[in-house]
This record gives structure tokens, C-alpha cells and sequence, in this order.
């Protein structure tokens, strides 16, 4: 049973963040009022129920492990993940633009109006901030759990406001989209999701075996997506990893960045770091790209003692890159961005 | 001045003289002939010998783009024109009868300079038969035991041929 929000009050604080961000958040939040039906106004932090913080600041790290120990809040964490990160209940990278806040928002609006659970005071869905419960909430949550399982668990479905059904089949490996992959693609995947079992005699597991899109694309795509420039969780940022094989590449758009770590991860191992340095890749595209390869084991752990840091480049290898560059340039590849 | 020189290789159709022809700064010379093996290919002109492009780098050097032809008997010219070459790219078309042997076949003729340099794989035709997917031509280079890059692309849009090539020159840079 779904929780109405319809003309309710919430109230926001925020701390750490800069002035400027903080205006941004107030001015798009009760901007929001018709489509949601929720009247937000901001407080302090001892009156919110949504606390948006940043943990790199030294106020905001101390009010993040207090805040979500108090039932009924939601903790959004900008910046770096929470000392505990599995406290922290979704991370959202800098820079805040509308885009950002409106799904951080949309975000929030899915948890008070989440089914099966009880409100507290201020509507928001008690389990949203617990730990055993909220791994269970995020499309990537249940996904990284279905995978430490026995690949024997039975077909299920995935439900979700924010698309329709997923059949998921671990055994074949397989997902049906309830709409088209190409929907699916620009659905919001932070949206929390239910996870419900089907029988055998469904209809749509001859469709699965038939139609059905290898498991690996919807891996990638969620994968990928949900760290938003930071590694997830389950990404050490200090182990080294090297590329088993090369990810299908069906789900996101083949770009420099894909190429370029992939193809440093396919000869040697590396830490997300050490892939930055190497390649010039952004910190946050490697997370992207870290992430989804650990979710779909295109990767593997390479112990400490296994991977060397990378010596100086050699007088040959300068001079091959010396002479690629030059092809990218007359080819344009540099400054049109034509594989970027 | 230096002459370096890059190969593309594949079936008949696949789109080898396009893809050159895409990037190259001469108009290519091709050397082609009717069609002698109509059960290959369908197409009524195929090289026979190979085609060939340039592309003139800022400070003179000069790079080669070689098109081998595609039809297996003339596959004692692959050996000749892959020596001493920067990679390879190889081009196969997904529409033919066993487009996964097809690249075994290629994969066989330039062992060694898959080996020496590496290679990049680009599946053509994905229009036209969207199977086998990208997935089995993988699990093809598992059971090789070879990791090398496989991409869905049109041999006609530049921006393929283009990631191609930046997809090789990654490669070759991460194992220089």
C-alpha cells in the first residue's frame, strides 16, 4: 500500500555545503511542491527529516553517523561516501546542478511514498534508513546481492515506479525489459525497487528464454550508472584489478574513456588511481567504469604482491604514443572528439 | 621521414575498402575485379589484391592503410602485407552463413602480428543479422585465450572506423 504524500510538509536542512549550493537546493525544492504534492521548507538539522550533508566537512561527517541513528530520516551525502558507507543512503557527486538536485529529490519522494512500511512522524519510510533494509532498496542492491548468491535461484521479477518489470533469470542469465531496452536505458535506476518471486507457469518466461537481453547489459548499465563518479561500495579503491575480458559494449555509447581504460586494464593490473594516472581519464569515469566491471566480473583482483606500480615509460613506447597522437590529430580524434 | 603502415583485414563485403577510404587522404586505390566468388559474397566488384590509402602525418610521415583481400585464396598476400605493420583491424561481416569461423580464419593468418602488435575486431552488417551476438564472438577469443576488442561498427561512418582506430592505438600504447 502506497503512503500519500499529498500535501504534506517536510522539512530539509543542509550542512557543509557551500552557500551557493545550499540556495540552489532551496530554490528548487519548493519548486517542486505541485508535482510531488509535498510542501518542503528548510530548518535546522534537529527538525529535518532529510539531511543533506557533506561528509568532508568535519560538522557534516559528525552529524551524518548521528542524523540516520535517530528512525524516520533520510540521509543524502554529497561528496565522499559516509565513514559507514552503508549508512549513507545515496551519494551524489559535485557539481549540483538542477538535474542533480531534482533526482536526489525524486530520490527522497520515493522513500515516503515507498509500500509495505509504516511512516514515521515525518512520512518517511522507517526501514529507508537502516541498514538490512536499504540494501535491498536500490536496483544495484539487489542486483549485487542476486550475484553472491547460487546462480540456481529462481527467475523473479523486479518492480519499480520508475519502469516497468524487469523478469530477471540468474540461472540463464538473462533479463526481459517490461518496456524496450531503449526506455530502460533513460529510466532512474536510484529509484527503490521490490523484488517479488514468479511461477513457473508464467507467461513471460518463454519470452525470457526467447527475447530476453544477456543479464551482463542490465549489469552494466546499473553498474555504471549508480556511482555517479564515485566507486561504489563494494570497489576497493586501494586493490588493484585487471580486465578478464572486454565488457559487450551494448549499453553505454563506446567513447574514448571506455577504450582507453579498458585497454590499459587488458595489459596490466591497476588501482583506480593508478588507472588516472596512466590513461588521463578522470577519476570519476574510471569509477563508472570500475564499477560496472566488478558488477559484471569483467574483472579480477589482483593481490598486492601479483601487481607492480608502473615504471617509466620507455624512449620506444614515447615514441609510439608520440606517433599515435599524431594520427589522432590528423585524424581530427583529438580536437572533434570523434571517439570521445 | 617514417613510413608505418596499418592493416585491415576481413571478409568479403565486410566494408575494408570503405573504412580506408573513410579516413584515407588519397583517394584509394583499389584493384578490383568482378566478382569471381558469387557463394562468398553477393557484391559485383571485390578486391584482389589489396587496396590502399594514406594518410600524410604534419611532420611528413607517411601511414599506410593496407586492404587485404577478403576471399581466402588469396590469403598468402596476408602474410606479406601484415609484416612489419603498427596492428591490425579486422573487419567481419555478421550477415555471411558462419561469421564466427570467418574470424578464426583471420584470427589464424595474423597470429603473429596479433601477437607481436595486437588487433582490433569490428562486426559489420549487425543490421542486417543481429546474431551472433558480441557475446559469443567473446567467448570465441576466451577459448583463444586472446583478449583483443570487439565492436559492433558501420565500416561507412567514419566515427566507427574512427573508434576503431583509437580503440587499436589504446591497445598498442597499454602494451608498449
Amino acid at each position: 500500500m502506497s503512503t500519500s504524500v499529498h500535501g504534506q510538509a517536510k522539512r530539509f536542512s543542509t550542512v557543509g555545503l557551500t552557500q551557493q549550493e545550499r540556495q540552489h537546493i532551496c530554490d528548487v525544492f519548493p519548486a517542486e511542491i505541485n508535482a510531488d504534492g509535498i510542501i518542503w521548507s528548510y530548518t535546522d538539522e534537529d527538525d529535518a527529516a532529510v539531511l543533506i550533508v557533506d561528509t568532508n566537512d568535519p560538522d557534516g561527517r559528525r552529524l551524518a553517523d548521528t542524523f540516520v541513528s535517530r528512525p524516520g530520516r533520510v540521509l543524502i551525502v554529497m561528496g565522499d561516501m559516509p565513514v559507514n558507507p552503508t549508512q549513507g543512503l545515496y551519494a551524489f557527486a559535485r557539481p549540483l546542478t538542477e538535474d542533480l538536485i531534482r533526482r536526489m529529490l525524486g530520490t527522497i519522494i520515493s522513500h515516503f511514498t515507498m509500500t509495505g512500511f509504516r511512516s514515521s512522524s515525518f512520512s518517511v519510510a522507517a526501514h529507508a534508513v537502516g541498514r538490512d533494509h536499504s540494501s535491498q532498496t536500490r536496483l544495484i542492491d539487489v542486483l549485487r546481492d542476486l550475484l553472491t548468491k547460487d546462480t540456481d535461484v529462481p527467475a523473479f521479477s523486479i518492480s519499480s515506479r520508475e519502469f516497468p518489470p524487469l523478469i530477471v533469470s540468474p540461472k540463464a542469465h538473462k533479463v526481459l525489459f517490461g518496456s524496450s531496452w531503449e526506455e530502460f536505458k533513460h529510466a532512474n535506476l536510484f529509484a527503490p525497487v521490490e523484488v517479488h518471486d514468479i511461477l513457473d507457469t508464467n507467461p513471460n518466461l518463454p519470452r525470457l528464454a526467447l527475447d530476453g537481453e544477456p543479464l551482463s547489459h542490465l549489469l552494466w548499465l546499473v553498474g555504471f550508472r549508480s556511482g555517479q563518479g564515485h566507486l561504489l561500495p563494494f570497489v576497493n579503491p586501494q586493490q588493484a584489478f585487471k580486465l578478464i575480458r572486454w565488457p559487450s559494449l551494448c549499453t553505454v555509447e563506446l567513447n574514448n574513456a571506455f577504450v582507453k581504460v579498458m585497454s590499459y586494464l587488458s595489459k596490466h593490473a591497476a588501482t583506480p588511481a593508478t588507472i588516472t594516472d596512466q590513461t588521463g581519464i578522470s577519476v570519476g569515469e574510471v569509477a563508472d567504469l570500475l564499477n560496472a566491471c566488478v558488477l559484471c566480473s569483467y574483472v579480477e583482483k589482483v593481490t598486492t604482491e601479483q601487481w607492480a606500480v608502473p615504471t617509466k615509460p620507455t624512449e620506444a613506447s614515447l615514441e609510439k604514443r608520440g606517433l599515435f597522437n599524431r594520427i589522432r590529430h590528423k585524424l581530427g580524434m583529438l580536437q572533434t572528439g570523434a571517439a570521445s | 621521414m617514417s613510413e608505418y603502415k596499418i592493416i585491415f583485414t576481413g571478409t568479403m563485403g565486410a566494408g575494408k575498402t570503405t573504412a580506408i577510404a573513410a579516413i584515407s587522404d588519397t583517394p584509394v586505390v583499389s584493384t578490383d575485379m568482378h566478382n569471381s566468388a558469387p557463394d562468398e559474397h553477393s557484391k559485383e566488384l571485390t578486391t584482389v589484391a589489396l587496396d590502399f590509402g594514406t594518410l600524410m602525418l604534419d611532420d611528413g610521415d607517411i601511414v599506410r592503410l593496407y586492404g587485404t583481400p577478403g576471399q581466402q585464396r588469396f590469403e598468402f598476400m596476408w602474410g606479406i602485407l601484415a609484416k612489419g605493420a603498427l596492428g591490425l583491424v579486422i573487419l567481419i561481416d555478421n550477415s555471411r552463413p558462419q561469421p564466427l569461423e570467418d574470424l578464426c580464419l583471420f584470427l589464424d593468418n595474423f597470429a603473429g602480428l596479433i601477437a607481436e602488435a595486437g588487433a582490433v575486431i569490428g562486426i559489420t552488417c549487425t543490421d542486417k543479422a543481429a546474431t551472433p551476438k558480441l557475446d559469443e564472438y567473446y567467448e570465441l577469443l576466451l577459448q583463444r585465450k586472446l583478449m583483443l576488442p570487439v565492436f559492433a561498427v558501420d565500416a561507412r561512418k567514419k566515427s566507427d572506423v574512427l573508434i576503431l582506430l583509437e580503440s587499436l592505438f589504446s591497445y598498442l600504447e597499454a602494451a608498449a
